[in-house]
C-alpha cells in the first residue's frame, strides 16, 4: 500500500486519533480521498458526483481540531453517502432518471448529523434506481463494478456505498436497508454493514422505498466503525415521527464482557452454497473458541413473513410511485417498473393484515428463536457475489436474483430488528462471505459487540482487494 | 385463469400501466396467491386479538426485551 491508501485503509477510530495528534489533517484525508476517487472510480462507478464543497468542510474541521473544539471521532473523517438523502442545494439522483432529480431546500437529518460532527462528505454514491434492487445495477447511471472482481455485482442497492468502502475511497457512508440493501452488498463487497432497528435512525430527508421497512443506517469496515457512525446519527427527531417515540437510546458497549449466546437457525442456514457454510461454520468455531455459546434454534415462521414482507413491498412501493409510474413510464427501468406496478393488484385487506401481524411475528421470532440468547447468527447472502449478466428483460431471472440475494435480509426488515454483517471469510473465486448477526429490538449495542468481539478473533475485515484492474490504463469490462 | 376472468379494475392496471394481458394474468395469479396465504396467516394468528400498531408496538418490545 502507498501512504494514500496507508491512510485511506485506517479505521476511522486511528485516523480520528492521527487527526488530533497532528499526524495529518482533515485537509491531507481528503485530498487523497479525491485523488483516490478520481483514480478509481472511471472502473468501479461508485460515485455518482464528487463535492467541491468538500475541501470547505475539511478546512472548518482542521480549525475545530486545531482549537480542540472537535468532539466526535469523525471531525475531519472522509465520507460520502447514497445518492438519496437530501442536501440543501444539491441535486438528489435517487439513482433514478434526469426527470426525477431534485434540488432540496433543506438537509436531510442524517447530512445534518454528521456535519454537526465536522465529517466531510466527499460526495454522492451509486445506488439501485429508487433503492429498488439488490444487484447493483443501473441502466440510468451504469452498473456499480464490484472492488473484488469487475465482473461480479456490488449487490444493492447501497451499492456505492458498498464499493467505495471496500476501494478505501472512504472511511464510511450512509446507505439505506428495506430488503437488505446495506447487508446485501457490504457482505458482497466484503465490509461490514449495520441496519439499525427500524425508528432507531430519522428518516427525514431521505427517500422513502417502503416506508414501513426503511432503516438508514452505516457501511464501514469495522463494527467499532459502524458504532462510531451510528452513534452519530441515531436519536429522536421530530421530523420522523417513527424515531421520534420514547425507544431506549442507543449505548457504544463494545468491551462488555458478559458471556453471550447465540442462536442458530440451522435449517434455514442448510440452504447457502457450500463455500458460504464453511465460512460460515469457521466462524462460528473461531466465536465459540472465544467462549460464546450457540444454540440449535428452529425458526418455522420464515417463509410466512417472506409473503407478509413481499405484500407490504409491493403495496407501498406502487403507492409511492403510482403517479410518476403512470405519467413517466417510460423513464423508469424495466426491472424497477416491473416492481412496482404488481403492487396496483394487492387488495387493501392484505396490506393491513400483512401490517397489522408484525408484532405478532416479531413476538413469535423473539420466543421462539432469541428465547434466551443475546443474538441471532445466520449467513448474509447464500451465495458469493454473482456474475454481472443483463437480466434487465426476464422478469422470471430477475425474481429468481433478487430472492436469492435476500433471502436471509428481508426478514428482519418486515420484523424491524436490527441486523449487522461483517466479513467472515473468502468462497470461491476468492469472493467474500458475510456474517449476519441479528438482535432484539433496539439492541444494536449487543449485535456491535458481537461483531467487534468476531474482529477481534479475525482479521477478514483488514483485507483490501487488489484494484490493479480498475487503475487507470488498465483494461476493464466495467459498464460506463 | 383467462384473460375473461379478469375483474374490470384488473383491466383497468393494463390501461394504465400500459402493460398486456399476459403480464395481467401472471401478476394476478402470483398476487392471488401471495393473498391467500396472508388471508390464511391472519386467520390462523388471530389477527383480531391484536391489531394495533407496529412502531408503538416494537418500542413496547424493545422496552420488555431489548436485553436479555
Amino acid at each position: 500500500m502507498g501512504a494514500a491508501s496507508d491512510l485511506l485503509g485506517l479505521s476511522i477510530g486511528a485516523a480520528a486519533r492521527l487527526l488530533r495528534d497532528g499526524g495529518t489533517s482533515a485537509a491531507e484525508l481528503a485530498a487523497l480521498s479525491g485523488d483516490r476517487i478520481r483514480r478509481l472510480n472511471p472502473a468501479l462507478n461508485a460515485f455518482l458526483s464528487v463535492r467541491p464543497a468538500a475541501a470547505g468542510q475539511a478546512e472548518e474541521a482542521d480549525r475545530a481540531l486545531a482549537q480542540g473544539a472537535a468532539r466526535s471521532p469523525l471531525a475531519g473523517i472522509p465520507l460520502a453517502h447514497k445518492d438519496m438523502f437530501d442536501r440543501a442545494g444539491e441535486t438528489t439522483t435517487f439513482g433514478a432518471h434526469a426527470a426525477f432529480w431534485k434540488r432540496p431546500e433543506s438537509t436531510s437529518a442524517v447530512k445534518a448529523r454528521l456535519d454537526d460532527c465536522l465529517a466531510v462528505d466527499m460526495g454522492t454514491l451509486n445506488m439501485s434506481e429508487f433503492a429498488a434492487g439488490p444487484t447493483g445495477e443501473n441502466s440510468h447511471h451504469g452498473r456499480c463494478a464490484n472492488p473484488w472482481a469487475a465482473d461480479r455485482l456490488s449487490g444493492g442497492s447501497s451499492s456505492g456505498s458498498a464499493a467505495a468502502v471496500a476501494a478505501r475511497m472512504i472511511h464510511g457512508s450512509i446507505g439505506s436497508d428495506t430488503g437488505g440493501s446495506i447487508r446485501v452488498p457490504a457482505a458482497l463487497c466484503g465490509i461490514t454493514g449495520l441496519k439499525p432497528t427500524y425508528g432507531r435512525v430519522s428518516r427525514h430527508g431521505a427517500m422513502a422505498r417502503v416506508w414501513s421497512q426503511d432503516s438508514i443506517g452505516p457501511l464501514a469496515r469495522s463494527a467499532e466503525d459502524c458504532a462510531l457512525i451510528l452513534q452519530a446519527v441515531a436519536g429522536p427527531d421530530d421530523r420522523d415521527p417513527l424515531s421520534a417515540l420514547t425507544a431506549p437510546p442507543f449505548e457504544l458497549r463494545l468491551g462488555d464482557d458478559r458471556p453471550l449466546r447465540l442462536s442458530l437457525p440451522n435449517a434455514l442456514v442448510s440452504e447457502a452454497d457450500d463455500d458460504v457454510a464453511a465460512c460460515f461454520d469457521a466462524a462460528l468455531k473461531a466465536l465459540a473458541a472465544a467462549g460464546v455459546g450457540i444454540d440449535a434454534a428452529h425458526w418455522p415462521d420464515v417463509d410466512d413473513i417472506h409473503a407478509l414482507a413481499e405484500t407490504a413491498h409491493k403495496a407501498e412501493s406502487t403507492a409511492l410511485h403510482d403517479g410518476q409510474l403512470t405519467a413517466h413510464l417510460e423513464k423508469y427501468g424495466v426491472f424497477v417498473r416491473q416492481r412496482f406496478e404488481e403492487g396496483a393488484l394487492i387488495p387493501a385487506v392484505r396490506y393491513l393484515q400483512a401490517q397489522s401481524l408484525r408484532p405478532v411475528m416479531v413476538e413469535r421470532f423473539l420466543r421462539d428463536v432469541m428465547r434466551s440468547c443475546d443474538a441471532v447468527v445466520l449467513p448474509t447472502v447464500a451465495c458469493v457475489a454473482p456474475v454481472a449478466r443483463a437480466l434487465e428483460d426476464d422478469i422470471g431471472a430477475n425474481r429468481q436474483l433478487l430472492g436469492r440475494l435476500t433471502r436471509y435480509t428481508r426478514p428482519f426488515n418486515y420484523l424491524g430488528l436490527p441486523a449487522l454483517t461483517v466479513p467472515c471469510g473468502f468462497g470461491r473465486d476468492g469472493l467474500p462471505v458475510g456474517l449476519q448477526i441479528v438482535g432484539r429490538p433496539f439492541d444494536e449495542a449487543t449485535i456491535l459487540r458481537v461483531g467487534h468481539l468476531f474482529q477481534t478473533l479475525t482479521d477478514w475485515h483488514h483485507r483490501s482487494p487488489d484494484l490493479s484492474w480498475a487503475r487507470p490504463g488498465a483494461r476493464t469490462e466495467t459498464a460506463a | 385463469m383467462t384473460a375473461s376472468d379478469l375483474p374490470a379494475l384488473d383491466r383497468a392496471f393494463v390501461d394504465s400501466y400500459r402493460t398486456d394481458e399476459r403480464r395481467l394474468l401472471d401478476i394476478s395469479e402470483r398476487t392471488a396467491r401471495l393473498g391467500a396465504r396472508v388471508a390464511e396467516l391472519a386467520r390462523q394468528l388471530d389477527l383480531d386479538r391484536q391489531p394495533w400498531g407496529f412502531d408503538s408496538a416494537l418500542v413496547e418490545l424493545g422496552a420488555r426485551h431489548g436485553r436479555r
